[in-house]
């Protein structure tokens, strides 16, 4: 069965499903920035923990619902369609040599390994491995391969492209076991949605993000499982990846360092930001974009229109325009997210808003669409990035209300300071 | 043979070095220009939407865009980084030599 | 200063750009560039500073160093020359690919004189070392527009404390300089 076929949408919510489970589109520089303030918050050891469990639950969820809709049931079936959907998802290629008790992986093109050695292995010497996501990949497909419990295989990454290795290799050894929970699954993902409202320019917002959700549909792994699209390297993810690890990191540090709380929260928004200048940035400026939408005018409600496009064509949710006032004011409304619906069903009611991600991209949207000179083909740069959100802060963000809070839908009001 | 409006420049790219542009006038003959590219060896691949793609086979891309004239040149990301700037002159050349023959 | 330079270099039409840095601070101390050129002189000044340093510790780790000693960068389109005036200040070049070797040198040579003879004398003030640190990290961390966010958190240092670095305690400039070696993955900072 084609991976594409397990594709489902959500069209009203602009969200997307592989097998009945979420996934959303971020690129190298999100993907890194992510994983960085985890490791920042957490330490590295406690990190690397974190992130390769969250992986290892987010794939359980997704390679248990791929191999039921495509009907895998032998080891080497699931095997070799676990590897297909990563390398699919621009993950990277990952041979697998295991049985019910561990074994190895390896793999020459793994998403994190080289992207941060493109980004950073010049500037920075990095000691321990960046791919936790192929080893709680790697750990959940041999546990479901041979029916294993959750938990049951560990997987860790001694050699890695980041840390100068040839190759990326990985152990698996014998886990403890636990108890699996529930997937968030998009039976679950609808509790938490509130029905579709129209924004502004609603008419063009949709006409956009419906042609991106159609063009991201071509979009998957090459030879070596990566994608290298809208000069950015692409992933299909897991939002239970993702949400995982920054809810854990975040109720850590409010448990054990409450004092470093402002600075988590900023650096998990600033992750926001890194997304919307480079990811939305990138598709904006992209020669795909010219080719679908047309040559950017850069009139600060075409932007916003576009950006908000681009939440929803990358699967985002259903974020409208519910009040723009050019260099002045924005608030942005979501009917859904993909961060809520995980929150809700892991840890209850929230006591404050916790979507961090978009408060952070709702930010980088207004500067993007009020400051960037678009028709002058703006290089995305680190150093443009500093001078755009460095210096004196021009505008801040507030969420207002918050699915995590058992609000109906979620707000993010941007004012000028 | 029109020549292109600008030389080979460095694109907006987070990756470095790896998309570079040119812009051509947006009167020549896009048709024939995408047959040149064909016979030079390039494989046609999918449009989207105005955009014309063409692949080498190491992987490299040629985007065009006839409405506008841009033509965006997306060096392979395997090709290390101390050669895609020469990796993207073989491709602005490739470029030159079909609308010499278009 | 800037001026006094801005008449030496009228002479040397191949000269883009000249940066006068003071050390050990890598601070900018005085420039001259081209009209039209969108180069950010303290950045500038500072990365030469840092260059000349390491340059500098790396000949004495060969048992090569000599007071003499010149950094020369060739690149597709500049010839930098970078050279120590005194224990104090850096002086770095920055030529025209085209122009020739010869006429470099002699116009290095006489414009370092010039401006070296005008130089102050400089009683360099101890700064505070986590001051220094928060600077370093900002020229060379990866991702400089998060380095404070994220010092505060692997450091432990509150991000009001990290506005004043000077006024840190010894402790917290202990985990600051850890901190810094861990984001730079360095075992100690060239400072």
């Amino acid at each position: 069965m084609p991976i594409e076929d397990l594709r489902q949408l959500l069209a009203e919510q602009s969200l997307t499903f592989l097998a009945g489970i979420p996934y959303v589109y971020h690129c190298h520089h999100y993907n890194l920035f992510h994983d960085q303030t985890i490791d920042d918050a957490l330490g590295e050891v406690d990190g690397a923990r974190v992130r390769t469990t969250a992986a290892h639950n987010a794939f359980r969820e997704l390679l248990g619902a791929v191999f039921a809709a495509a009907g895998a049931t032998t080891p080497a079936e699931r095997i070799s369609l676990a590897t297909e959907v990563f390398a699919w998802m621009g993950q990277g290629r990952l041979s697998l040599d295991v049985s019910g008790a561990g074994g190895r992986a390896r793999s020459g093109s793994l998403h994190y390994g080289f992207a941060w050695r493109e980004k950073y292995g010049a500037r920075v010497k990095r000691d321990e491995p960046t791919d936790a996501v192929a080893a709680g990949f790697a750990a959940a497909t041999s546990e479901l391969a041979f029916d294993l419990a959750a938990d049951a295989i560990t997987a860790t990454e001694h050699r890695c492209l980041a840390t100068r290795d040839p190759e990326c290799e990985f152990t698996l050894t014998a886990g403890k076991g636990h108890l699996s929970r529930p997937p968030v699954d998009e039976a679950t993902v609808r509790r938490y949605v509130a029905p579709a409202i129209r924004g502004l320019d609603e008419d063009r917002v949709a006409a956009i993000a419906s042609g991106l959700l159609e063009f991201m549909r071509a979009v998957h792994g090459d030879e070596r499982g990566l994608v290298a699209a809208f000069n950015v390297f692409v992933t299909a993810h897991l939002p239970g990846y993702y949400n995982e690890t920054v809810y854990e990191a975040v109720h850590h540090i409010e448990r054990t360092a409450p004092a470093g709380v402002a600075a988590v929260e900023a650096l998990v928004r600033e992750a926001g930001q890194v997304c919307v200048f480079n990811t939305f940035g990138n598709v904006l400026l992209s020669p795909e974009w010219e080719g679908m939408v047309g040559p950017l005018s850069g009139i600060p409600t075409d932007m916003m229109a576009f950006c908000t496009a681009i939440a929803r064509g990358l699967g985002f949710g259903h974020w409208l325009i519910h009040e723009y006032e050019p260099r002045k004011r924005l608030v942005i409304q979501a009917t859904s997210n993909y961060e809520a619906p995980f929150y809700r069903t892991r840890y209850g009611i929230a006591k404050k808003p916790r979507s961090y991600f978009v408060q952070g991209a709702t930010l980088a949207m207004m500067l993007l669409c009020e400051t960037v000179r678009w028709t002058e083909r703006p290089q995305l740069t680190n150093a443009y990035y500093i001078d755009l959100f460095r210096g004196k802060p021009r505008y801040r963000v507030e969420q207002t209300r918050c699915a995590t809070r058992g609000d109906a839908l979620s707000e993010y009001v941007v004012d000028a300071l | 043979m029109t020549p292109p409006r600008s030389a080979l420049t460095r694109e907006v790219t987070c990756i470095r070095s790896l998309a570079w542009r040119t812009d051509l006038p947006t009167a020549i003959d896009w048709p024939r220009l995408g047959a040149a590219l064909e016979a030079a060896g390039l494989a046609r691949r999918p449009a989207v939407g105005a955009m014309q793609r063409f692949a080498t086979t190491g992987g490299d891309q040629v985007s065009l865009i006839p409405t506008t004239g841009r033509v965006q040149f997306r060096v392979h990301y395997t090709v290390p980084e101390r050669e895609r700037r020469f990796a993207a002159e073989r491709l602005f050349q490739l470029v030159v030599r079909a609308l010499h023959r278009s | 200063m800037d001026r006094y330079i801005e008449q030496a270099v009228a002479e040397i039409p191949q000269l883009i750009g000249i940066f006068v840095t003071a050390m050990p601070d890598s601070l900018l101390f005085s420039s001259w560039v081209r009209d039209g050129t969108s180069w950010s002189p303290e950045d500038v000044a500072a990365y030469f500073g840092d260059l000349v340093r390491a340059n500098r510790e790396g000949l004495k780790a060969l048992g090569a160093w000599s007071s003499e000693m010149q950094v020369t960068i060739e690149s597709a389109e500049s010839l930098v020359v970078l050279r120590e005036l005194s224990s104090d200040f850096v002086a770095g070049c920055v030529f025209e690919r085209s122009a020739p070797l010869g006429m470099v040198r002699l116009h290095l040579k006489r414009l370092l004189e010039r401006i070296a003879h005008v130089l102050p004398e400089v009683q360099a003030e101890d700064r505070p070392r986590g001051l220094r640190i928060m600077e370093f990290l900002d020229r060379y961390a990866p991702d400089p527009h998060a380095v404070a966010l994220r010092v505060s958190l692997r450091a432990g240092i509150s991000l009001d404390d990290l506005k004043m670095p000077g006024a840190l305690t010894p402790d917290q400039v202990r985990r600051l300089e850890e901190t810094a070696c861990k984001i730079l993955g360095v075992k100690q900072l060239g400072l």
